[in-house]
Formats: structure tokens, C-alpha cells, sequence
């Protein structure tokens, strides 16, 4: 133990952060936001939907999750997520108009089921929005 | 002896037929190196996935009555199957779509003999759709145009047959699939999808103790279904990676074949060519001959 983090968010389909070495990590679980510092304790809990933050001394970075769950054991946090999205591989125009078609679902939707897809669809576009704009 | 011109047009339709096998191999090659990236690309979450889905489950106590932990996790006597064939879009692969055929064909052979009563297809690429169309067994579900399926579509095809085994309309799933072990060589298999088998993995290695949020049995409920929607996604992934391996084998080898064969009609051309000369110089010789 090094006191240092490492992170690593994989996806099915590729892996998006190989271990990177951090101070802190932010990440968005189905009961709100954790905060994970060096020393936590093992921890396997469901992933929201949301924007997972770390930070590596001064440098923070971030990308947007949707679905799955977070491992977190000794130092390593191992991210699972059915989705995920940095940055630099979103498009702003794309994403809004994904947006909108969600939103335009919801108003319309006539099941349970649907409503919830159609909200975190919504959500999902939020969180990447959300990267794109400068805290 | 074919005539010259016989000759000639044969070399000329293999020589056509060797273009096509030399480009279709090309293709598959560069197609091979895309998806076994992606192949590779997968392994992590796999490995992540099983490691903590053994163990969650190690964790949920199991329950006084009895009863499974899981719906996907309840073994019953397998009468109704479910069996997923997973085969190509594409011919031009040599055993590739007959060897899952074959499988499928020699499971539904095999299943009165394991107490099975009734065997449903799941048929999934189009050559395993094609062949299983005209015999007698029923089809389910059938699908085509795997290659460009996302995690997202083959999760929808996992989650019904999810429900058809939850429902009790299945007993047990299995699918046929090859698998790639490498470029030059795809194994088909028969495995069990389910019930989701966790022990078979080996022992949970749980040395750590983990916190649970929510509890341990809620999280096998949303991890267990994601496991069978991701070994649904990595069973597609490893059939489209032998998919274009034995594609590219295949092609190879006919290219081969193809170069050989316009060698020994080129000989025999030459020879029947030389022949005719000959036969000419002689005609024109004797001619000249007779009238000298």
C-alpha cells in the first residue's frame, strides 16, 4: 500500500481506464455519490448513473457511467460499467439530440418500464453534458 | 484431348476463382484483427465480473427452504432445452457452419438417451437458420446478421432466454458455439448457459470481506443477469473471431489449391499447344513432301 488509488473502469466492450494511479475517486452509486480515499474499506456496491470524478495531485479528470457496480479492494477501485463515456469521445451535438429523444419519450411513454428507460436515457445524456461544461 | 481454347477458358474461370478467394481472405484477415481485439478487449470485465459475482454469491446465505439463491441459479431436471446455435452469416469458411450444425444435430440425437423430452432451437447466424429451417425441429427464435451486434443486442437476446428459463418454458440452456484457440484452429463446444454455474469456476477466493450496498443478495440479483448478458456478448465475440479465422484458413487453402490447378492446366495447355505445332509442322513436311 502505496496510499495511492489506482482506478480502473472497464466496459464489455473495452477497457476505458487501465489502473490509473489517483488520490481520490468520486462514483456515483444507486444510493448517491461515495467518495473513495486510500484506506477504504472493501466495498462492492451497484453503480448509478452519474459521472465518475478522480483526482491524480492537482489534475481531476472525469467521465460519465451508466449501470453496473464499483469494487473496491485494498487500493485498487475496479469500475464495471454497462457504459461509459470520456470527454474527449463525446459529441456535444449528438448527445443533446439523444437527449431531447429521451426526453420527448418520457413525456409520452405509456409504461413503468419504459418511463425508467427513457429517464435514464435522459440521465445518461445529462452526466456526459455535464462533463463537457467546465465546473 | 480438350480442345486449346477449353484449356484456356478453365484457366481463366480458376484464375477468377483464385481473385475472389485471394480478396475474401484478405478481408477476413483484417476482420480477424478487429474482432479479436475486441475479444481481447473484453477480458478484463470478464475476469472482474467473476471474480466478484463468486464472491457476492459465497456471501448470500443459502435459504432455509431450500430454494435456489437466484432464479438463474435453479437446478431442475432438464426436460425442456433450449439450445443456441451459433453459427455464421457467411458460407466460404470450410467446417465452420457444418461443425455447429453437426453438434446441434448430434445434441438432438443424444437427448432422449440424457431424459430430455423436448430439444428448442435457438438459431442464430444465418447458415444455422437456413439449415435448421427445413428439419424437424422447432425454432424459437431466429436471427441474423450477427456482426455488427453491440453488447446491448445480444443482452436482449440473453434476457429471453432469461425469462424463458425463469418461466419454467426451459429447464436448461445450452449453446453451440465455436471457440477460438487461435487463428488456424476453432473448437465447437457445447456448454450450459443455465442455470449460471458459479462453482464450477473454482472455489470463491474470498479472502477479503467485503461491504455490501445494498445487500449481497441484491447485488447477485442485478449481477447475475449481467452475467449471463455478458457470456451471451462474449460467445458471439469468440464466434465472429473463428468465424473469420476459419474464413481466412479456408480461402488460404483454396487460394492454394487454385494455383495449383492453373499450374497443371497450364502445363497441359502448353503440352497440347506443342502438340499442335508439331502436328502442323509434320502436315506442312509430309505435304510438301508428297507434291516434291
Amino acid at each position: 500500500m502505496d496510499g495511492r488509488l489506482t482506478l480502473t473502469v472497464v466496459t464489455p466492450e473495452r477497457a476505458v481506464l487501465q489502473s490509473v494511479a489517483c488520490d481520490e475517486v468520486a462514483v456515483p452509486c444507486l444510493e448517491g455519490e461515495i467518495g473513495i480515499l486510500p484506506g477504504h474499506t472493501p466495498l462492492v456496491a451497484l453503480l448509478g448513473i452519474g459521472v465518475v470524478g478522480y483526482r491524480d495531485g492537482s489534475r481531476r479528470a472525469a467521465l460519465a457511467v451508466r449501470g453496473g457496480f464499483v469494487e473496491i479492494s485494498g487500493d485498487a477501485v475496479r469500475v464495471l460499467a454497462d457504459q461509459a463515456a470520456t470527454p474527449d469521445a463525446i459529441d456535444e451535438a449528438k448527445v443533446s439530440a439523444e437527449r431531447g429523444d429521451a426526453e420527448n419519450r418520457r413525456a409520452r411513454v405509456a409504461g413503468d418500464e419504459e418511463l425508467e428507460s427513457a429517464n435514464a436515457d435522459a440521465r445518461f445524456a445529462e452526466a456526459r453534458l455535464a462533463l463537457l461544461r467546465p465546473a | 484431348m480438350a480442345s486449346l481454347i477449353d484449356i484456356r477458358r478453365r484457366i481463366r474461370s480458376v484464375k477468377n476463382t483464385q481473385q475472389i478467394t485471394k480478396a475474401v481472405k484478405m478481408v477476413a484477415a483484417s476482420k480477424l484483427r478487429r474482432s479479436q481485439d475486441r475479444a481481447i478487449a473484453s477480458r478484463p470485465y470478464a475476469t472482474t465480473l467473476e471474480a466478484t459475482l463468486r464472491s457476492v454469491a459465497s456471501r448470500v446465505s443459502p435459504r432455509e427452504d431450500g430454494a435456489p439463491v437466484h432464479p438463474l441459479l435453479a437446478m431442475r431436471e432438464e426436460k425442456n432445452v433450449i439450445l443456441v446455435a451459433v453459427s455464421g452469416d457467411k458460407g466460404l469458411a470450410g467446417g465452420f457452419n457444418t461443425n455447429v450444425n453437426r453438434a446441434v444435430a448430434a445434441f438432438v440425437r443424444e437427448a432422449p438417451g440424457r431424459g430430455i423430452t423436448n430439444v428448442r432451437l435457438v438459431a442464430l447466424g444465418k447458415k444455422a437458420n437456413d439449415f435448421w429451417r427445413r428439419r424437424p425441429v422447432e425454432i424459437l427464435e431466429a436471427r441474423a446478421g450477427l456482426a455488427g451486434l453491440g453488447a446491448a443486442a445480444t443482452a436482449e437476446i440473453a434476457r429471453s432466454l432469461a425469462a424463458r428459463f425463469v418461466s419454467g418454458e426451459a429447464d436448461a440452456v445450452y449453446v453451440v458455439s465455436n471457440e477460438f484457440r487461435s487463428a488456424i484452429s476453432q473448437v465447437v463446444r457445447t456448454k450450459r448457459l443455465l442455470p449460471v454455474a458459479l462453482d464450477e469456476a473454482g472455489p470463491a477466493q474470498s479472502g477479503v470481506d467485503y461491504l455490501y450496498e445494498p445487500s449481497p443478495e441484491e447485488i447477485l440479483g442485478i449481477l447475475l443477469p449481467r452475467f449471463l448478458e455478458f457470456q451471451m456478448y462474449r460467445v458471439l465475440l469468440e464466434s465472429q473471431a473463428a468465424f473469420f479465422a476459419a474464413q481466412m484458413t479456408a480461402m488460404d487453402s483454396a487460394s492454394k489449391n487454385a494455383g495449383d490447378m492453373i499450374d497443371s492446366l497450364t502445363l497441359t495447355y502448353n503440352r497440347a499447344r506443342q502438340a499442335r505445332i508439331t502436328k502442323e509442322l509434320i502436315e506442312i513436311v509430309s505435304g510438301a513432301a508428297a507434291q516434291g
